[in-house]
């Protein structure tokens, strides 16, 4: 593959028309998104490592398979994103692996989820990252998965919208349930 | 993991030969979505045009009868038709659904499109008589239809419940004598005119066996709209008799 060092510097739109020329740009594309695809599927799903790596090949494959299904209107990472809400909850149907999330929080994702629920007490950020992530483990796929996305991968309701393909006023309901769900977790398990 | 995925999948897709899907698969996957929606609208608003049709001719039919408001009711609901729209409703709902921005929409206000569209498309089929040929051409060609509809119809002939379904074929003063679908004789008693050889639906009482006082009658042209029944009245004979 001659890639180019052009390519890094291209809009995902642009990669998708190049991909379709060339299909080794498609590496450019899978590089791109591995790494966040990874921590989002480890969030939602509680796989291993080795399942993980399956539902990136899938999700990568099926991508390139319809590359010319792909709706110029939506952005290409919710589109993406989509693929892979859809391979993850059909492993997840075949598969309840229960293992509790073990992602580190970063400061910012750990403030901005703080800020929204009801985590009181004296914890430090380690253990209120450890919480944290109990609970999400314990949470529903669907109120994880919107959780996650609007938190830890900072997606706007119209990204989510498009993510999960339901109306945002049912994103913004849904968001509220999750909230409360996981207070109810909380306070079960921690007050 | 990051250079063994990207070069494990592209090395997949170069080993399977695997090809980009083409352009027409996804314009022509959108187009069935559109289309089935249409049908699925069309044939929902032909059900609303037949419902309209039924419930219009049911509402002459069943005003005189003596019976109470939810018996009314009761008769009056095509049942069928009714499920038949629902079903069709769904179908055009999960069509919109499934387009490409189908999802940004509350399901509920898709659901009322669907019925509205339904709605507004069957009273301007019913208007140019959609109702009553479509309705006409499933009693001809689809047997279950046929046994539902002559059931309802069987509740016309019912003397001791003071219905009775024939053709009058003589008077004697004033007095009618009248060939019900079982083929029986009837003396009628009833002071207005009854037409002959025509089949007619009578309401009043059996006074015995063989003779029936009636109060009112309906015959094949009430209003503008005839009746099935008295279009059919061969065929409904004999799946009653």
């Amino acid at each position: 593959m001659a890639k180019q060092p052009k390519l890094d510097e291209k809009s995902d739109v642009e990669l998708v028309r190049l991909t379709l020329e060339d299909q080794a740009v498609f590496a450019c594309l899978i590089e791109r998104y591995e790494h966040q695809l990874t921590v989002y599927v480890r969030r939602i799903s509680n796989f291993c490592e080795e399942d993980i790596e399956d539902v990136l090949q899938d999700v990568f494959i099926k991508v390139y398979r319809n590359l010319n299904g792909f709706d110029r209107s939506l952005k290409f990472s919710s589109w993406i994103y989509r693929i892979t809400h859809n391979e993850v909850i059909s492993r997840y149907r075949k598969q309840k692996r229960i293992v509790k999330m073990s992602e580190e929080i970063n400061d910012e994702v750990l403030d901005s989820i703080v800020a929204e629920v009801d985590i009181e007490g004296e914890f430090d950020r380690e253990e209120t990252g450890k919480i944290i992530n109990m609970v999400l483990s314990e949470m529903d796929l669907k109120y994880k998965e919107i959780i996650v996305l609007r938190y830890f991968e900072e997606k706007s309701y119209k990204e989510i919208s498009d993510i999960l393909k339901k109306p945002e006023g049912t994103v913004a309901t849904m968001l509220n349930r999750a909230k409360k769900q996981f207070n109810k977790i909380y306070e079960q398990r921690f007050k | 993991m990051s250079k063994d995925l990207s070069k494990n999948i592209i090395d997949k897709i170069k080993d399977d030969k695997i090809e980009p899907k083409a352009k027409w698969n996804f314009i022509l996957k959108d187009s069935f979505i559109w289309i089935f929606f249409i049908v699925s609208i069309v044939v929902g608003s032909l059900a609303v045009s037949v419902i309209i049709h039924l419930v219009k001719i049911d509402l002459n039919s069943f005003a005189p009868v003596d019976a109470n408001f939810a018996r009314k009711i009761g008769l009056l609901i095509p049942y069928t038709w009714l499920i038949f729209l629902s079903i069709f409703i769904l179908v055009a709902y999960f069509n919109l659904k499934n387009t490409k921005k189908g999802y940004k929409v509350n399901p509920y206000l898709l659901i009322t499109m669907s019925i509205v569209l339904s709605v507004i498309i069957g009273v301007t089929g019913y208007a140019f008589g959609a109702g009553r040929s479509v309705e006409k051409t499933v009693y001809q060609k689809l047997p279950i239809y046929k046994t539902i509809f002559d059931k309802k119809m069987g509740y016309w002939h019912d003397p001791e419940s003071g219905r009775l379904m024939g053709v009058v074929v003589d008077r004697i003063d004033e007095d009618y004598y009248l060939i019900d679908i079982a083929k029986e004789k009837w003396l009628i008693h009833y002071s207005e005119e009854l037409p002959f050889k025509t089949k007619i639906r009578l309401i009043g009482e059996m006074i015995e066996k063989g003779e029936f006082r009636a109060t009112n009658h309906l015959d094949s042209n009430i209003g503008k709209f005839r009746m099935p029944l008295c279009e059919r009245k061969g065929e409904c004979m004999r799946s009653m008799r």
